[in-house]
């Protein structure tokens, strides 16, 4: 055992946050601005992004390695699809596809009498995306076809080859689409407190990291806000328990730096770790889960693929990859499901798409090889969809320990009858879609992407961990801020909506303080 | 110390052969079975001199002992040896380690049950079995071993080569693939032991054929899941297998007991026909082996997943090689330098900006 050590006598802060990802870097900045001292502590280390590199293997290195444990009917295989680790989240290796979170999403339950309702709208959400928007800079089309009041402040980012090919096809079928909304920027921008960043260039490793700084996350547009307002961000520094006063408030976080035991005596604390890694720490310290909802409701996005072969060369390594998107199966007329999808174009690194062929068409062998062959020659399109909360998926903790000295999460997955029947709705269209293309060998991925829900925000503390603002029912010093508290998944990539929720959460705490 | 020269050597290798004898009864032993007969050309000691291949004798016992001073880094045994010659050796002489010895090793001794191949002969890097030395194959066979090139991987096509040295790549890239490329001269493997690794390539062999792709020599997919196996990995696995490292090993033990069960043949020693029948049933979760104590199986179920990461991790490993990348035109690395990051500026189907490397022509039809 290990002395419990307070890392200078003086240490404390009136906030500390838990993980520097989509969730806790806006607040960071926010808190930090209106004065507060706030310490976030962060597992993973510090990541200079002009050391980022294209090889996949090594870029590994930005994923959460700690294991877990995939289990259920449909077990997730996490891999380069994990949640990151290190200062920024996993924003170092996301996708920075950025749309906005479609009005009809917040009232799912409302609509079709599935899912879950959000505890407010689209409207009162949306001053907090713009400023989300404005703050890290997003790319788009100068009409936006299902929001053309929308403006996005950068021209988009160019259309590589499986783009185009989306475009020419979507037009033969009658599918309206258009440039995607990204957070890559493109042209220079002088960053607040960060300093120049570069317009996109196309490199295609937007997945291991952006080594111009156009693509905005953290690293470059929340956190150097924080650094410059005073907010002291450490690296390193693995939460393993949080310490209660008599009352039952949170009066310090304990953590684990450099296998040192360490305490931070604090005013209140926010879960930013994450929708696996929140929820493994609150079971792990038995907290805040008077509701029994704790670990419950996890949820995926479905992220069908289709991929085609072309007679021409594409390079999918080559362009920003996902630079096409479609919104007219938000809701489509004949959708046997409820909730709806994106669709969007798909270029892909080689040992990513090695990954997924080796997985999704049960090919070895000869045949296999032929498959690996075709990249260079390979397009696909893909969608992003509601996942339903179900019993069945949760987060909970196995019996084996890992190095943070807490027990392995395993996380249940399966896909219920809406997520099948999503699937099988996209790849129908998908593969009309890319056979109007001129693909042939057209193949299915069936995947699931994202970690969402396992803390849920909600106006019943019977049923609900968080309130609308992400705060525990339980512990009022105890807020949650990252991907669990999503009551549903929506169909859109969720980082612009955590981003937004993470400025209002800030709001709200700011007021207790 | 007795000295031979071979009157019939080639015109390469006509170098001397000199044998060292450990144990007193190994040289009698290839005095008396071999037709090929040292002693005739015996010469003193004195000609031990700088041009001929010396090469260490035992058998049985005295074989155990001089692998064991060989992997104990024993210098002095080794020293001065280009090569072996192990006559009935103990199957299990090397068992209990990792070690992959570089000497070329020629292993003699009849192996009805594969045990001499399926296990000992894995810990050399180079290494030729023969049942039973006699006449003129010998020497030849001998000749053959102390010439066996180290084996190395594929090279890299010179064009994409002098582009790894160019300025589309950053410093930190090109050494991660010059350094995936240059493999390893390790004395040991990194997480599975050598017979395992031995089953792992077979499986390999099947699972992913290189010849497609890399028709003079293929790249050793075995070595890079090796060290990968050692590595943090990617953070998940299947709730139902074991850690990768454990899972690993236990699958390739299965497959292994699978094939002794059902020919009384270690897996690598098995006809592809053969092996492809235990990957098939593998891949479906069908196969099932007899549990045994203290060496860990997977079941039919765990089987199949199993094979879910083996091909990810083959495919994977593969694209990721740049002998790989060179034949496939795959420019994924050539992204940009390190200042200006030039990235792509020809994005269109069809074409390739006059640098990038070409990509052989597209193949028709269905893959399956
Ligand atoms: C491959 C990939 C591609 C994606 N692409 C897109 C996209 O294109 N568009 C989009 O909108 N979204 C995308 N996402 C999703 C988006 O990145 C995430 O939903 C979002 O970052 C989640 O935010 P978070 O705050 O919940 O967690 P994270 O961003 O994962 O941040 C959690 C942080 O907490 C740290 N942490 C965890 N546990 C502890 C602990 N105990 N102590 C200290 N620190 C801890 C972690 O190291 C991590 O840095 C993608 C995700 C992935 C994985
Ligand atoms: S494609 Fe553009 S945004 Fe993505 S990593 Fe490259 S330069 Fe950055």
């Amino acid at each position: 055992m290990t002395a419990v050590r307070d890392r200078r006598p003086e240490d404390r802060a009136d906030v500390v946050v838990v993980g520097t990802g989509a969730g806790g870097a806006p607040l960071l900045a926010e808190l930090a601005a209106a004065g507060l001292h706030v310490v976030a502590l962060e597992a993973g280390p510090v990541f200079r992004p002009d050391t980022f590199t294209p090889d996949e293997a090594t870029a590994a290195e930005l994923y959460w390695r700690d294991e877990r444990l995939s289990a259920g009917e449909n077990p997730q295989a996490f891999g380069g699809n994990n949640s990151g680790t290190g200062v920024g989240g996993s924003m170092l290796h996301y996708g920075a596809f950025m749309p906005r979170m479609d009005a009809r999403d917040f009232h799912l339950f409302n609509e079709t009498g599935q899912g879950c309702d959000w505890p407010f709208g689209a409207a009162e959400l949306e001053p907090w995306v713009v400023q989300v928007e404005e703050t890290i800079g997003v790319s788009g089309p100068a009409t936006y076809p299902w929001d053309p009041e929308r403006r996005y402040a950068y021209a988009p980012a160019a259309r590589n080859a499986p783009a185009e090919i989306m475009v020419r096809a979507a037009s033969a079928i009658g599918l309206t689409c258009t440039d995607a909304p990204a957070a890559v920027i493109t042209q220079t921008r002088e960053q607040p407190h960060y300093g120049r960043r570069l317009g996109c260039v196309g490199c295609g490793a937007c997945h291991q990291g952006c080594r111009n700084d156009a693509k905005s996350g953290p690293v470059n547009t929340w956190l150097p806000l924080a650094r410059a307002a005073g907010a002291d961000i450490r690296s390193g520094c693995m939460v393993n328990g949080l310490e209660r006063d008599g009352t039952g408030r949170i009066s310090a976080v304990l953590y684990r730096e450099q296998g040192v035991d360490r305490r931070l005596p604090c005013r209140a604390v926010v879960l930013s770790a994450g929708a696996v890694e929140t929820p493994r720490l609150l079971l792990h310290t038995g907290l805040a889960n008077g509701s029994g909802q704790v670990g419950r409701n996890y949820m995926t996005h479905v992220a069908t693929q289709v991929w085609g072969s072309f007679d021409e060369e594409i390079r999918p390594n080559r362009g920003y990859p996902s630079a096409i998107i479609s919104e007219d199966m938000m809701r489509p007329a004949d959708a046997d499901f409820a909730g709806g999808y994106l669709i969007q174009s798909l270029g892909m690194m080689p040992a990513t798409w090695a990954n997924l062929v080796a997985r999704s068409r049960g090919l070895w062998g000869e045949s296999l090889v032929r498959a690996l062959r075709r990249y260079n020659f390979s397009a696909g399109v893909g969608i992003n969809g509601e996942g339903l909360p179900s019993e069945s998926n949760r987060v909970e903790l196995s019996c084996e320990a890992d190095a943070s000295g807490m027990p392995k999460p395993r996380i249940f997955h399966n896909n219920g009858p809406n997520e099948r029947a999503m699937h099988d709705h996209a790849a129908r269209l998908l593969t009309r879609l890319w056979a109007a293309a001129g693909a042939h060998d057209i193949w299915v991925a069936e995947r699931a992407a994202h970690m969402i829900g396992t803390c849920r925000m909600g106006t019943d503390p019977r049923n609900a961990v968080v309130d609308p603002f992400g705060r525990s029912f339980d512990i009022d010093n105890l807020w949650i801020c990252d991907h669990s508290v999503f009551p549903s998944a929506a169909a859109a990539n969720p980082a612009l909506t955590i981003m937004a929720l993470s400025l209002r959460t800030a709001r709200a705490l700011r007021l207790t303080l | 110390m007795h000295v031979a020269t071979d009157s019939r050597a080639g015109p390469r290798d006509d170098r001397p052969i000199c044998f060292s004898c450990f144990g007193p009864g190994d040289w009698a032993r290839c005095l008396d079975n071999y037709a090929w007969h040292p002693a005739a050309g015996l010469e003193p000691p004195s000609a031990l001199h700088e041009g001929a291949w010396h090469v260490g004798a035992a058998s049985g016992q005295a074989a155990t002992g001089l692998l064991r001073g060989l992997t104990t880094g024993d210098r002095a045994v080794a020293h001065g040896l280009d090569a072996l010659v192990l006559i009935d050796p103990a199957p299990d002489a090397l068992s209990s380690t990792r070690h992959l010895l570089d000497l070329p090793t020629l292993l003699i001794g009849t192996d009805p049950d594969g045990r001499l191949r399926g296990s000992l002969a894995p810990h050399f890097r180079r290494q030729r079995w023969v049942p039973q030395a006699d006449g003129a194959p010998f020497d030849m066979l001998l000749r053959a071993v102390l010439t066996m090139p180290r084996p190395v991987d594929a090279a890299i096509d010179p064009g994409f080569r002098s582009l790894m040295d160019g300025d589309h790549i950053s410093a930190r890239t090109r050494s991660i693939l010059l350094d995936r490329a240059r493999g390893h001269a390790a004395q040991a493997t990194v997480s599975l032991n050598p017979p395992m690794l031995a089953v792992l390539r077979a499986v390999l062999d099947r699972v992913l054929p290189q010849a497609d792709v890399l028709p003079h020599g293929g790249i050793d997919l075995g070595r890079l899941i090796d060290e990968r196996l050692s590595t943090p990995g990617d953070g998940w696995r299947f709730a139902e297998l074991p850690p990768d490292a454990d899972a690993y090993a236990a699958a390739l033990r299965t497959l292994d007991r699978a094939a002794r069960e059902r020919a009384a043949l270690p897996f690598i020693l098995l006809d592809r026909a053969g092996q492809d029948d235990l990957l098939r049933r593998a891949d479906a979760g069908t196969l099932t082996v007899t549990p045994a104590e203290g060496d860990a199986t997977l079941s039919a179920a765990q089987m199949r997943l199993w094979c879910l990461d083996l091909r990810a991790d083959a495919a994977q490993a593969f694209v990721s090689h740049p002998a790989v990348m060179a034949r496939l035109g795959i420019d994924s690395a050539l992204n940009g330098g390190d200042a200006p990051m030039q990235g792509f500026e020809e994005l269109r189907a069809g074409h390739h900006a006059p640098w990038e490397p070409p990509a052989p022509a597209a193949l028709p039809g269905h893959v399956a």
